[in-house]
């Protein structure tokens, strides 16, 4: 149809260049091909502009181009449409880098606009290079917000999307706007730089009444690479992040409640299908997502309160074009029902499950099966009682309030920091609502999935979905984490969850990426993506605060971390890639450890001291040579069924360095030092090969683990891409070989599911502290275990230095073993003293030893024999040579209680925890020296305050005489009776005793330190900063906002009709009213005015003055009705005064209309 | 192959090969070990300071006026000692009784028994500050005195080899438990032809807490018995068990009260043996273990003799009490000897006990002592809590079990300090040989005697029966044992 060129309203093509690729050039041919005879081009180049400028001029001479600060994302960017062209009287063309209209397509948007009097319109989006191919017709969304692009991957263009039609949402890639709606709904949300940007601005389209119609006349051929071009962005995050926000500020306020919860449980569904379908980071994604609503509220709030005065319609018609149901879960169906199609079918905003997740679905399937099979009983029953599987507090404010308190309570006490690990469980408690049973069970089985899916999401170093299935299952094949858990080895557990995610971080922060080309890339040692600072701080974070949260409970894992980041950067060099990558490994290993260990103080600084590398290390324990070499091989820190075929996992260690070229071989090589650097370290430590002791060979074996998982994967992906189809070699049944040994190696695994337990002990072996009773009438009293260190139910200090060898102590209160014991630190002076009664007694010095350990209230002394575990009924360790003869040697210790598994010694001098003493322990206290202590019967004290918790406080009735608290003098502590203070002495020489003058109410206190509360309060914010820095949470009052093209640049562009052979911007309106006298523009920066000069000095000139619209200004559609007729609007400016009519408008009124081709 | 990638394989054969040779790195198996077992075959002193040190006497008989004893307490420095002494009673209604007590310096507190507390067996246990103090008991009964060291450890098993019921003669085990919580003991007898018997009244035999029983041997379908070897086992706690004799015909009159030994041992020596028309010297072996026992009996101390043919090995067939009597040993001069039995090999162990009838006047005085075993050879330094009271030409029995020759040097403890006996301050003592010492010297009477050697020997020492009886009783002196390698076995 031929019209008159000058009287069409205007449109001016907004196009947000970013790097664009080889293509911009077509672009540009297809703006300048365009037949529309009032189309104006303004280019918004966003980061390095470079020759882009030239590029556009050349081709098209009076586009404007303008520099855009950064770059901060298309929705934002053209955004600035509204600061550079004035006037609403015409149409917005916004559009990507990387579309490619065709001739007609603009002209054919326009007109179907006014035919449908729609508010916006989208042309048929095509394949860049498949023309046939269809990308997007439009976009149905759903009430989450969730896109289904209504055409299926792949599907080819027939016409069958042909007919015009509604549509909710249309790609960003390209959309005709009316000026005015664009103005009126603000742009695009300046808060959705990408992804969700166009389903938000249609959104609010909808809700100010217009309609959003796809024109599938007009054709557009777009190349969508947006995860390839931006691989610095967290696609995911910010899809689920941006469609949530627009669910929370656009749904109806009524609906909105229903619409959270439902897709609350939607987002826990995908999660549970994301596990098996290796989609967990979307599944994850979406939830945390709508998690982080909650601390978004007020921003939500505000939007809401900003989109209000858009709602023209009822909620209910917009709800009304909604799709139905879910369609994520309408196109996960559809998806699962296709072939497998070579077509790049991703789409803007819509999130699908990969659609060859067969392999994936099924890895993950056996994988967590098979552990929720070996972990019935322990979900079932609860974790049994072995090894470091000790029990939780019932209360998380014990927790937290020991860890407020300056008082520490482990042993005999003292004023010392408590265990960081002790505030972390706290404050996990807190979120498990105070479920520590159900806490617990988690804590020891939740580190199986969370290595699983470390090890995924470090194997997406390989494109292909078989290496990642490979390196899944290979690192769930690994025995360590099985065999830890039958030997309640949660340290090992802890360390085998945590070190995938570990690697994985250090790779990000070198920015390792695989190289996508899979045969031309074979001299690359690696590929690397860009990333921004803020993302290289915030992977820092997570690895300094995953490092030091697994450090709180072990500390060795500080030291690992270090060991695996120079491992990594030795293995860097050896396969001759960067220099400065490996120095990236190596600095981001060894200063996640430190920093691990920092962001655990003040605790951490209680470990300096004489054999504080105990504390890092673990308690010695005797050893012998039976833990061989091949019981390293096999990962068998605990009862391994089957466990020699577990070697079969190392094969691809050997293997995928001879098999892998490229980026994969330096994969390789970093597996393959790991593992062999963790087994050396492993063996070495068993043997006591080195100066010093290393942690046991379950921690130090957990690095293999890894390297194991990427040594399998790097050979699934060599042999798929390196190997096979190549010429027969060695290399194919080497490859192959790798194969059969992972399913050989997986076996051991797979056995020790059977019996539901990881073969822990059937019975749990019974606890001394079972017997003894918390809090009994005859006052509080303390446990002193003492025996074997490797079958200690809890931490203790070593008496080797006093002469021994192999024998360990800990001193714990009544009641039932629990997390607290976990952390023996050093021993305090006091507990020191109790070593020194331990070496008189060893050395026959005293036949009295129970008179000595009364003064630190030791009522039971117990001998652990058997733990189920090391020790067991068949295979005893024996009781350390010595021991038992020489405690049932003590005159006032009697053999109270001897099950099979421990002995009970009943100490019966022993002095309540807190107690009147009796007359001759009152005159004794006075004394110190063992002695004095051994030659007086100092039995028959009165309990007090029986029950008092470790760090007090306690009210009771004391009588006159001497208060005492066995535990090392302390001047914080307080006693008050009648309201009077009683001054605190030192009694037995080194604990803490009130003269009481009087009997009356007493109340016994500690006072904590300023410096504590103040350490503690730091150490909080310390790892708030951390967690903010790690998460991808921001608050947006926090953004700074601002203008992204020059503050001072007015406006360059004004909507009007073009005026044939000017080059100043056309006024169409100018016949009805000419712009006012005092608008004077620059010669040089008069708007409309070709950009001839470089962008950057276009930016410091900013002397466009902006020109006014008049006011009177006619509107453009009355002009445009001269050409058409009458649109459906009539008079005026676009102002909605009632829902469009919809449904009744695109197929059949695009029937009546000629086509303009 | 690239040069990367044999970098790469090269180190990670070179790590494996590295893994491997550390795995051949053998560490010293270290069993875990919290004391040096309080195992103590033969009582001894050490002055290795020790917080405190409790003694443990076996006991004396109460049952009237008849019957008494003493605990005496020595103590050879220069300051007081303090302590508490605990008599238990045999007597069930009646408690244990602590009492203070406080040793002069440099002199020996005699505590009676009887004074504190009533029963017909009354044991005792003595703890005192530090190490330096000393304890023994002394039994008085009709049939003659016994001196018997008090031990400083108890033990979970005791064995006697030389049990005798003949006759009108009586033996009585003494079973105190000195601890806050009751032992229980089997126990078990070995008669002739090695036939074990295990009284059901003695299996699971319990023995309260801070208590004595005492078990009438004879009583047991044990009387008219010369061969009885006894084994107590606790198989609960720990005890101290001594045995008290009475002879009273069929070639043995006397009384005799001894500790057991807590174990078997693999070399046994005896000093004080002698040869004589007038002396029958048995040696009573009795193999409690599992396995037979081959002993060499060694006699020692004899000049060279023309014709003397040294005794063939002995079998202890496990479970036996087997009588060698010197008698038969070809060639044996008479006079004095020592004897060592030593095991055949490092399993066989045995309990051997020597039982001398001296015959005075037409009695056969007995005197038996349980072994000395190998590890106190090397004490220098031996003492004589209870000293002598009158001149003694024969009180002391050295002997020197090394080739070197010795010098003794017998000093008492007055309130000088130790002062060395007049004439006695450097006797010569030969190697392998045996010298007896006479304690007439009126400085002497009644103070805690020390003999002083410069290499390591046995020391017995002879005690008059008292009540003007004929004869001797013999014990051990009690040797410092600081130096002491306790070698044997644990007894449990």
């Amino acid at each position: 149809m031929d019209f008159n060129s000058e009287l069409v309203p205007s449109v001016v093509a907004v196009v947000v260049v970013h790097q664009p690729g080889e293509g911009f050039g077509e672009v540009l041919d297809a703006l300048a091909a365009q037949d529309y005879g009032n189309l104006r081009t303004l280019f918004l180049v966003a980061g390095e502009a470079g020759d882009i400028p030239d590029t556009i001029r050349a081709t098209l001479p009076d586009a404007f181009v303008r520099a855009v600060a950064g770059n901060p994302g298309f929705g934002a960017a053209a955004n600035e449409v509204l600061h550079l062209v004035e006037g609403d009287n015409g149409f917005f063309m916004l559009m990507h880098d990387d579309v490619a209209l065709e001739p007609g397509a603009v002209r054919l948007l326009v007109e179907e606009l006014y035919r449908s009097n729609a508010g916006m319109v989208g042309p048929k989006l095509v394949l860049w290079n498949r023309p046939g191919i269809l990308q997007h017709v439009g976009l149905g969304v759903d009430r989450f917000g969730e896109v289904d692009p209504l055409v299926e991957p792949g599907e080819a263009d027939q016409e069958q999307h042909d007919a015009v039609r509604d549509v909710f949402a249309l790609p960003s890639a390209c959309i005709l706007a009316r000026a005015d709606l664009f103005r009126t709904l603000g742009g695009f949300d300046a808060s959705t730089p990408f992804y969700g940007e166009d389903v938000d601005l249609c959104w609010r389209a909808h809700l100010s009444g217009a309609r959003v119609v796809v024109v599938p006349a007009a054709k557009a051929r777009h190349q969508e690479r947006l995860t390839s071009r931006r691989n610095d962005l967290p696609h995911h995050t910010l899809a689920a992040r941006h469609r949530v926000r627009s669910v929370a500020t656009l749904t109806g306020g009524l609906r909105l409640p229903l619409v959270l919860v439902q897709m609350l449980l939607l987002c826990i569904l995908e999660m549970v299908v994301g596990l098996f379908t290796g989609r967990l980071g979307e599944a994850f994604a979406s939830l945390r997502a709508t998690l982080g609503l909650i601390p978004r509220v007020g921003s939500i709030i505000r939007r809401r309160r900003e989109v209000s005065p858009l709602r023209e319609v009822p909620y209910r018609e917009v709800a009304g074009l909604q799709i139905r149901g879910s369609a994520r879960l309408a196109s996960y169906l559809r998806t699962r029902e296709q072939h497998h199609m070579a077509v790049d079918h991703s789409a803007i905003g819509a999130r699908r499950f990969s659609r060859n997740t067969a392999g994936q679905i099924a890895a993950w399937l056996a994988v967590m099966i098979l552990a929720l099979i070996g972990s019935r009983t322990f979900l079932i029953d609860g974790v049994p009682r072995i090894g470091e599987f000790v029990r939780f507090p019932s209360s998380t404010r014990v927790l937290i309030g020991d860890y407020w308190s300056g008082w520490w309570g482990h042993g005999l006490g003292r004023t010392i920091a408590a265990p960081t690990g002790i505030g972390l469980l706290g404050i996990i408690g807190i979120a498990s609502a105070g479920h520590m049973a159900l806490l617990h069970t988690l804590a020891v089985l939740v580190w199986l999935p969370i290595g699983y899916y470390g090890a995924w999401r470090l194997m997406s170093i390989f494109p292909s979905s078989r290496a990642r299935i490979v390196g899944l299952v290979a690192f769930a094949a690994v025995p360590l984490p099985y065999n830890a858990l039958a030997a309640g080895r949660w340290g090992v557990v802890v360390a085998y969850g945590a070190l995938p995610w570990v690697v994985h971080l250090m790779r990000k922060i070198a920015r390792i990426e695989p190289a996508l080309t899979a045969r031309s890339d074979t001299d690359v040692p690696d590929a690397y993506a860009d990333a921004t600072v803020r993302q290289l701080v915030r992977w820092s974070a997570q690895l300094v605060l995953l490092t030091g949260l697994v450090t709180a409970f072990v500390p060795s894992f500080a030291g690992i971390v270090a060991i695996v980041g120079l491992a990594l950067a030795v293995a860097t060099l050896l396969a001759r890639s960067s220099a400065w990558t490996a120095l990236t490994l190596v600095v981001s290993g060894v200063g996640a450890g430190a920093l691990g260990l920092l962001i655990n103080l003040p605790w951490f600084t209680s470990l300096f001291g004489a054999n504080g590398w105990d504390t890092f290390v673990g308690a010695p324990t005797a050893t012998s040579n039976s833990f061989s070499l091949s019981h390293t091989l096999r990962f068998a820190v605990g009862p391994d069924k089957l466990g020699v075929l577990a070697i079969a996992l190392w094969l691809p260690v050997i293997a995928a360095p001879l098999l892998a070229n490229g980026w994969r071989l330096t994969w390789a090589a970093r597996a393959s030092v790991l593992a062999v650097a963790a087994l050396a370290l492993a063996v070495l430590g068993q043997r006591d090969a080195l100066p010093f002791r290393l942690p046991e060979a379950g921690i130090l074996l957990a690095p293999a683990a890894v390297g194991l998982a990427i040594a399998a994967a790097c050979a699934a992906a060599a042999f798929e891409q390196d190997v096979q189809g190549g010429s027969f070699g060695w290399k194919q049944p080497l490859g192959i070989l790798c194969g059969a040994a992972l399913v050989l190696g997986a076996i051991p695994s797979t056995a020790a599911t059977a019996n539901g337990r990881w073969s822990t002990p059937t019975n749990e072996m019974p606890q001394a502290s079972d017997q003894l009773a918390a809090n009994p009438t005859e006052g509080d009293s303390r446990s002193l275990y003492i025996g074997d260190a490797r079958v200690m139910p809890v931490d203790g200090w070593r008496l080797d230095d006093a002469g021994l060898t192999g024998v360990s102590y800990s001193i714990v209160d009544d009641g039932d073993l629990d997390i607290h014991e976990r952390w023996a630190g050093l021993p305090s002076g006091a507990e020191s003293d109790v070593r020194d009664v331990l070496a008189l007694m060893s050395s026959n010095s005293t036949a009295r030893i129970g008179r000595l350990l009364a003064p630190y209230s030791i009522r039971f002394i117990i001998v652990p024999l058997l733990d189920g575990v090391t020790s067991t009924t068949s295979h005893p360790l024996p009781p350390p040579k010595g021991l038992v003869e020489t405690l049932t040697a003590q005159l006032d210790l009697f053999r109270w209680y001897t099950p099979s598994n421990y002995i009970v010694f009943e100490n019966k001098a022993w002095i309540p925890t807190r107690a009147a003493l009796s007359a001759a322990a009152a005159q004794a206290s006075n004394e110190a020296g063992s002695t004095a202590l051994a030659s007086d019967d100092i039995s028959g004290s009165a309990p007090a305050l029986v029950g008092m918790s470790d760090r007090g406080p306690a009210s009771g009735v004391v009588p006159a005489g001497v208060l005492y608290s066995a535990v090392p003098f302390d001047s914080r502590w307080h006693l008050s009776v009648d309201g009077a203070g009683v001054a605190p002495r030192v009694a037995f020489g080194s604990t803490l005793a009130f003269d009481v003058p009087v009997a009356g109410q007493a109340t016994l206190s500690y006072s904590t330190a300023v410096g504590r509360r103040v350490a503690v309060i730091v150490q909080l914010l310390a790892w708030l900063a951390l967690l903010g820095a790690a998460s991808t949470v921001r608050l947006g009052w926090l953004r700074r906002r601002r203008r992204l093209t020059d503050l001072d640049e007015g406006p360059v562009l004004r909507l009007g009709t073009l005026e044939p052979g000017s080059g100043s911007m056309f006024d169409p309106f100018a016949r009805a009213a000419q712009p006012d006298g005092d608008e004077e523009q620059s010669d040089d920066a008069e708007p409309g005015v070709p950009m001839a000069v470089p962008v950057e000095e276009r930016i410091e000139e900013r002397v466009e003055e902006p020109v006014v619209v008049p006011a009177e200004e006619p509107d453009p559609l009355d002009v445009f009705d001269d050409v058409y007729g009458p649109g459906p609007f009539g008079p005026g400016p676009f102002e909605p005064t009632g829902p469009p009519a919809r449904g009744d408008n695109a197929p059949d009124d695009a029937q009546n209309v000629d086509d303009p081709s | 192959m690239s040069l990367r990638r044999i970098l790469v394989a090269v180190t990670v054969v070179v790590g494996f090969l590295a893994s491997v040779l550390a795995s051949q790195h053998t560490r010293a198996t270290t069993a875990t070990r919290f004391a040096v077992v309080p195992y103590a075959s033969r009582p001894y002193a050490s002055h290795n300071t020790p917080v405190t040190t409790t003694w443990f006497c076996a006991g004396v008989p109460a049952a009237d006026d008849t019957v008494g004893g003493q605990i005496v307490i020595a103590n050879p420095t220069d300051v007081a000692i303090n302590g508490h002494i605990t008599y238990m009673s045999s007597d069930p209604a009646v408690s244990a009784v602590v009492q203070t007590l406080v040793a002069p310096p440099r002199d020996k507190l005699t505590l009676d028994v009887k004074a504190s507390i009533s029963g017909p067996f009354i044991a005792a246990f003595v703890e005192i500050e530090g190490g330096e103090g000393m304890v023994e008991q002394r039994a008085t009964t009709p049939a003659g005195d016994a001196v018997t060291s008090c031990v400083t450890q108890t033990s979970p098993t005791w064995y006697f080899a030389d049990g005798w019921t003949a006759k009108n003669s009586t033996e009585q085990l003494i079973l105190s438990n000195p601890y806050d919580d009751k032992a229980t003991v089997d126990i078990a007898f070995f008669t002739k032809n090695g036939v074990k018997r295990t009284p059901s009244a003695f299996q699971g035999y319990s023995v309260d807490p801070q208590s004595v029983k005492v078990i009438d041997v004879g009583s047991s379908q044990l009387q008219d018995e010369q061969i009885i070897g006894i084994q107590v086992a606790a198989t609960h706690g720990r005890l101290l068990t001594g045995r008290a004799q009475n002879y009273d015909g069929d070639g043995r009159v006397g009384f005799s009260l001894d500790l057991g030994v807590p174990s078997p041992s693999e070399q046994l020596w005896f000093v004080d043996g002698e040869k004589g028309d007038d002396v029958v010297e048995q040696y009573v072996l009795f193999n409690p273990t599992d396995e037979d026992a081959e002993a060499t009996a060694t006699v020692l101390g004899i000049p060279p003799t023309e014709g003397f043919v040294p005794p063939d090995p002995i079998t202890v067939p496990s479970g036996n009490v087997v009588t060698f009597d010197t008698k038969n040993i070809v060639g044996l001069p008479d006079g004095p000897h020592s004897m060592v039995f030593a095991s055949a090999d490092a399993k066989s162990s045995l309990v051997i006990e020597r039982v001398l009838s001296r015959t005075v006047n037409g009695v056969p005085v007995t005197s038996v002592v349980p072994s000395m075993t190998a590890e106190y050879a090397f004490a220098t330094r031996w003492y004589l809590p209870i000293g002598v009271d009158a001149a003694d030409d024969q009180a002391i029995v050295v002997y020197n079990p090394f080739a070197s020759a010795a010098t003794i040097s017998v000093k008492a403890v007055g309130p000088g300090g130790e002062v060395a006996v007049p004439g006695m301050e450097a006797i010569e003592l030969p190697g392998a040989g045996i010298k007896t010492i006479a304690l007439n010297d009126p400085s002497v009477f009644g103070k805690i005697v020390v003999v002083d050697v410069t290499a390591g020997v046995y020391v017995e020492r002879r005690l008059p029966r008292g009540h003007d009886l004929e004869g001797l009783s013999v014990s051990w002196a009690l040797p410092e044992c600081g130096p002491c390698s306790f070698s044997s076995p644990p007894s449990s």
